[in-house]
């Protein structure tokens, strides 16, 4: 019985492998022919934004993975503990500049915070590098400066937003949430019997067993986020939904709702967002540019992947009542013509 | 068991990287995403192959190096690991088998044409346009140009403008009205942008989404409530697709 296993799982991988390669050498030549995607624009544009999606975001996840197992196996729980403040206010504010430091956006920063609170780092610091890393960060700074140069407003707006949702739902986090929000993956546990490690090359394989393991159990969640989103993309009419918003309440709502469901890359929104400009206030493209970066269809199933159901769900409804109360006031300010 | 799936996941790994191999060699990647990305995309392309190579190679020894990773995952119902791994055969297979990588007129639709100013009062390159006879506009200038037709709308009638782009229709243009459009990336095709100004005149047989390069004199229109430049058609000739078919917003803020 075991060795007939064996024999079908092996034969299985054979057939996989050929597939692959006769999909690579052969792949544009015979599927397009037997499926016309040519007669169903919808399909292809949406398999084409999917791609897209995953191509642009792949390098990072994985980035991501390879950090959060670096972390899990060279650094030790110690040096962590010695490196944060020991004081909630000054760990909320190391993470705030821990956040300006690194230089990664959304898709890698999840399963790094994730990692950062297993090896020790209090809950509420985790959170707000999870809320800050994506928009603190230059490249973004300078995108955002150049799509809005002529309004300073949503620039210092976009950064300074961010950083009072940090400070809120970071203190909200350490007030009322302090229970454990990690999701226990199955084939991971305690890792401290690793130091027993001596060689380099078992600490290698271990890295890339760990590097395989964290991507996968990523990488599952960020498909299914990517496709939801990459159907949205296609469907969305962006032109009836500028004619809505006029109103403040409703035009953030509803610039909220579209920043979620795009999912774009916060490196790159500000652009999107200035093709916005026209039809919506100040303040709700402010919404679309924080909102957008710390929370959307990828990241969230992401988070799914990383931390427990209830916390992402208390997660994302603090953030968003945040965000929103946050732009009204600013959308309030900028209206009055006061920075 | 457990071997098999590791060597499953090594070879999902392989074919990623197989994939971006083959859209980068095909040329195809760019158009999907920007030109700053492509670097980002080698990496974890080589990153894949190696971290593959390296699963792959290792099924027999030390497999229980620690007591840590055994079957207790493996050993969840196969159902749930087929639809797993399954999902990653999606991008894979899609990488290998798309042809054509542009999105259709109907999503465009979707976006609508953007007019906007973007770029801050450059007036030094602004007088260059104020001297010339014909704006000549071309990848490096376009954004610059669109602004300065949009800063200075009330000024601009009459002048003549030289540009080239694709035909777009949208379903309630008149038969005599074309846009004749460029699409920018920032990042990849997801967050791409339509730019464009409206045509007017003999433009009945100019074909959508072909190329073509025009001349008109600008006055103005109005798009979605807005005012906006718009170009009467004197001359159009038709053009082959630019290699580059996307205009790239935003590179560096250094330049």
């Amino acid at each position: 019985m075991m060795r007939f296993k064996r024999y079908s799982a092996n034969l299985l991988f054979f057939i996989l492998s050929l597939l692959f390669l006769g999909f690579f050498f052969l792949g544009e030549r015979f599927i397009p022919t037997q499926i016309n995607l040519s007669t169903m624009p919808m399909l292809n544009s949406m398999f084409v934004v999917f791609l897209g999606l995953f191509l642009e975001s792949i390098p990072f996840l994985f980035l991501g993975a390879i950090a959060s197992s670096f972390i899990h196996l060279f650094i030790s729980e110690e040096l962590i503990q010695r490196m944060i403040p020991k004081k909630p206010i000054a760990a909320l504010f190391w993470s705030i500049v821990a956040a300006l430091i690194v230089p990664v956006c959304e898709c890698a920063i999840i399963p790094v915070v994730r990692r950062l609170i297993i090896k020790g780092v209090p809950i509420h610091a985790g959170v707000v590098l999870l809320v800050t890393a994506p928009i603190l960060n230059i490249i973004v700074f300078g995108s955002t400066y150049y799509a809005f140069q002529k309004n300073p407003e949503i620039i210092y707006g976009r950064v300074i937003i961010c950083i009072l949702t940090a400070i809120i739902v970071g203190a909200f986090v350490y007030i009322f949430c302090r229970k454990d929000i990690i999701k226990e993956n199955a084939n991971e546990h305690n890792h401290t019997q690793h130091d027993h490690f001596s060689s380099l090359s078992h600490k290698l394989t271990h890295l890339i067993n760990h590097i395989t393991d964290e991507f996968f159990m990523v990488g599952k969640y960020f498909i299914i986020g990517a496709v939801f989103a990459s159907v949205f993309q296609v469907c969305v009419d962006r032109t009836i939904l500028a004619e809505l918003g006029n109103s403040q309440i409703q035009g953030t709502v509803l610039m909220m709702g579209i920043a979620y469901i795009l999912s774009l890359c916060s490196s790159a929104d500000a652009f999107v967002a200035a093709s916005f400009s026209h039809s919506f206030l100040p303040g709700s493209i402010l919404g679309f540019l924080v909102f957008g970066p710390m929370l959307d269809l990828k990241n969230t199933l992401i988070m799914m992947s990383c931390f427990k159901w209830r916390f992402v769900f208390i997660y994302i409804l603090l953030v968003f009542l945040v965000v929103l109360s946050l732009c009204l006031l600013a959308g309030v300010w900028i209206s009055r013509g006061g920075l | 068991m457990k071997n098999f799936t590791y060597k499953f996941e090594a070879l999902l790994l392989l074919g990623l990287g197989l994939m971006i191999f083959k859209l980068y060699v095909s040329g195809n990647l760019t158009q999907l995403i920007a030109p700053k990305m492509l670097s980002y995309s080698l990496i974890s392309l080589a990153a894949f192959l190696i971290v593959g190579c390296l699963r792959m190679k290792k099924e027999k020894k030390n497999v229980h190096c620690c007591g840590c990773e055994t079957d207790q995952e493996k050993s969840k119902s196969s159902l749930t690991s087929i639809s797993k791994y399954g999902l990653f055969l999606i991008p894979i297979l899609l990488g290998f088998t798309l042809t054509n990588f542009t999105l259709s007129e109907d999503v465009l639709a979707k976006r609508g044409i953007v007019q906007k100013q973007i770029q801050s009062d450059d007036s030094a390159k602004n007088e260059t346009f104020h001297q010339h006879d014909v704006i000549k506009v071309d990848d490096k200038n376009y954004f610059q140009v669109l602004d300065y037709l949009m800063t200075n709308i009330e000024d601009i009638e009459g002048r003549k403008i030289e540009i080239s782009g694709f035909v777009y229709r949208e379903n309630q243009f008149p038969k005599n009205q074309i846009a004749i459009a460029r699409l920018s990336m920032t990042c990849c095709i997801v967050d791409a942008n339509l730019y464009g100004y409206q045509v007017k005149g003999h433009v009945k047989k100019m074909k959508t989404n072909s190329w073509y390069t025009i001349q008109g004199k600008l006055t103005k229109g109005s798009y979605n409530g807005e005012t906006v430049p718009v170009i009467q058609l004197i001359t159009s000739k038709k053009i082959q697709a630019p290699k580059d078919v996307y205009l790239y917003e935003y590179v560096d803020i250094t330049e």
